[in-house]
């Protein structure tokens, strides 16, 4: 029964069922980006010089995880060996960003917040940049680069945990101190870089972009040790995040520490953006529009929108990575098709939405 | 219930807000606290809604200390609607109402949830907006919203910053009635912060009047609200009238 066509439900058994209508709502647009997932996993894994089709791709992996005799075939190769690492690495990239910037914004309550707000990815761009081009990586092995770009890009994060010691750690405190640390390692970075030479200079360059050009079935495994962990303990907080939606003094009267839940945000969030940017680089806007993308869809309460952020995000990663394959035969750099094929998708979604969200 | 209010104290730094605050509430009813701007009023509810630790003084609860209650118990037994807040990002009126009985129903919602927020919804009139985002309201429907959540927690003694700040003397009544209500039928104890006299003194059982950081008077309205204490308190001078044994304030020039 609706008033205006204005969603007015009068009778309360209505409204009983117009909020499980919505939560169903919520269900089936989660079950439908699974799908496109999947859908788009094949696709990313058949593109390339050499194609193979979705369906070819599916039953590939599938005779290989199940038939025990081993399978030599060119296909599989090309399949589990290049192609499978390279988009499962898309996904849980897309996966710890999207994720990591749904509870910035929730816990720094700001729209325009992202994983790197508190200038994680300068610490990251500064460690692969010294890594890379004066040749001075902490520990001198393959994974240089790695720890390097880890380490550093956790170091803005405990300066910021320092000062919440002094200081109560509100939302303006973390995004007024990540954007300075930002400036100021993005400083040293171009310091740094403009000692470099050339070489070198395009390697960290690229680095700072992003790419899945180093992607491996090696990087993999702990790129997901910390990203599902983290992402877990993220969902857990959701009860918690949502009253903090509602501000902050009602969170505290429901018992709710808020500095410390934000605390505890951060060095989950840190951990498990420095675990996937030290393999990928820098990959841009995927964290910020994703969450945005999601709670469109499906609204701001945060177990459904932390989810489906989860899902924006790799699925907008793998479509990005189809895009860089296709458009240019050399593989662009997937952190520049993430920004100009997201920056143009956002908007147009942003004016097309029929209600003013925030 | 009793709630007992015992030499309480309370610093920002080295600024004094709270000192030597004593009362004690022991009847359910609506209590309202007046006082002018920066007189302590939010933080004495914030005090008794554990968001702020006292420098001194205790609160007791049932001659319990409420600080040694378990946090989440004591989420159901006091109750805080604060100053109206936006949401950073809006949800939908019934899914915000439902926040608050997050102390019972930490992980998932069941329908006795949703059947008491429906309840409390009507009660304040708001049930039509239930499926609205809470951005589509106007400021006093977003007002009965917050008060509508602080409701469904259920609790003995419910505390509420400036409920009616936004709204038209209407709704103001009709809130106040609601909370009278409240407060009769489930024997609740609510504490309300309220700039206007008159209203505070129409509907509440007994008025706290703050000054300075403590208790200038606590008792009925007809017998605390006198030229004297306006003076005293506000520093003005007006008419204190009667009617059906209310006090009323006539301002003039």
């Amino acid at each position: 029964m609706t008033m205006d066509g204005n969603n007015l439900y009068l009778d309360r058994n209505n409204l009983y069922l117009a909020y499980l209508h919505d939560k169903l709502k919520s269900t089936i647009i989660i079950v439908i980006l699974i799908i496109l997932l999947v859908l788009f996993v094949g696709i990313g894994i058949g593109v390339g010089l050499y194609s193979i089709s979705i369906g070819d791709v599916y039953s590939i992996i599938i005779n290989h995880i199940f038939c025990n005799n081993p399978i030599d075939t060119v296909d599989d190769k090309v399949v589990w060996n290049l192609r499978l690492p390279r988009v499962l690495t898309a996904v849980v990239a897309g996966i710890g960003l999207a994720v990591a910037g749904s509870a910035m914004q929730n816990m720094l309550k700001n729209p325009l917040a992202d994983p790197y707000t508190t200038g994680i990815s300068s610490g990251a761009c500064l460690g692969a940049t010294i890594a890379i081009t004066l040749g001075l990586p902490i520990v001198n092995t393959q994974y240089g680069i790695i720890i390097n770009a880890f380490v550093l890009s956790l170091i803005p994060t405990l300066i910021i945990l320092l000062i919440t010691k002094y200081k109560r750690a509100t939302p303006e405190t973390i995004i007024l101190i990540g954007v300075t640390l930002m400036f100021l390692f993005d400083g040293i970075s171009a310091f740094v870089m403009l000692k470099a030479d050339p070489n070198s200079l395009a390697a960290a360059y690229e680095w700072t972009i992003g790419t899945l050009n180093k992607a491996s079935w090696d990087n993999i495994l702990p790129m997901v040790l910390f990203v599902f962990p983290c992402s877990l303990l993220i969902f857990s907080t959701s009860r918690a995040l949502d009253t903090l939606n509602s501000g902050e003094s009602f969170s505290k009267s429901l018992g709710i520490n808020v500095d410390k839940m934000r605390v505890f945000l951060l060095v989950i969030i840190s951990m498990m953006v420095a675990g996937v940017i030290s393999f990928t680089g820098v990959i841009g806007f995927i964290g910020l529009i994703s969450p945005h993308i999601a709670r469109i869809l499906i609204g701001s309460e945060n177990r459904p929108l932390i989810i489906s952020s989860a899902l924006v995000g790799a699925l907008l990663m793998v479509i990005a990575d189809i895009l860089s394959k296709t458009i240019s035969t050399s593989t662009l750099p997937i952190g520049i098709v993430t920004v100009m094929l997201g920056a143009p998708i956002f908007i147009v979604i942003y004016l097309k939405q029929k209600k003013v969200m925030w | 219930m009793r709630l007992q209010v015992d030499n309480l104290e309370f610093n920002y730094k080295d600024n004094n807000v709270l000192c030597n605050v004593n009362f004690c509430i022991d009847q359910p009813g609506i209590y309202c606290i007046i006082g002018p701007n920066g007189v302590g009023k939010t933080t004495l509810l914030q005090c008794i809604d554990r968001q702020l630790i006292p420098t001194k003084g205790s609160i007791l609860i049932d001659n319990q200390n409420i600080f040694k209650m378990g946090r989440n118990d004591f989420s159901k037994i006091v109750g805080y609607v604060p100053q109206i807040t936006f949401e950073s990002f809006p949800t939908k009126v019934v899914d915000s109402v439902l926040l608050g009985r997050y102390p019972y129903s930490k992980y998932g919602y069941d329908k006795n949830d949703l059947d008491i927020t429906l309840e409390a919804l009507s009660d304040m009139g708001i049930l039509d907006y239930s499926n609205c985002y809470t951005n589509e309201l106007s400021t006093g429907q977003l007002q009965k919203v917050q008060i509508a959540r602080g409701i469904v927690q259920q609790t003995r003694i419910l505390l509420l910053d400036e409920p009616t700040s936004n709204l038209d003397v209407k709704h103001q009544i009709s809130v106040f009635k609601s909370l009278k209500q409240l407060a009769s039928i489930r024997k609740m104890v609510i504490i309300v912060v309220c700039h206007d006299i008159n209203l505070a003194a129409t509907y509440s059982d007994k008025l706290i009047v703050m000054c300075g950081g403590s208790i200038y008077a606590y008792g009925s309205p007809s017998d605390i609200i006198t030229n004297n204490l306006m003076k005293n308190v506000y520093g003005i001078d007006c008419y204190v009238q009667s009617y059906n044994d209310k006090p009323y304030i006539l301002y003039y020039e």
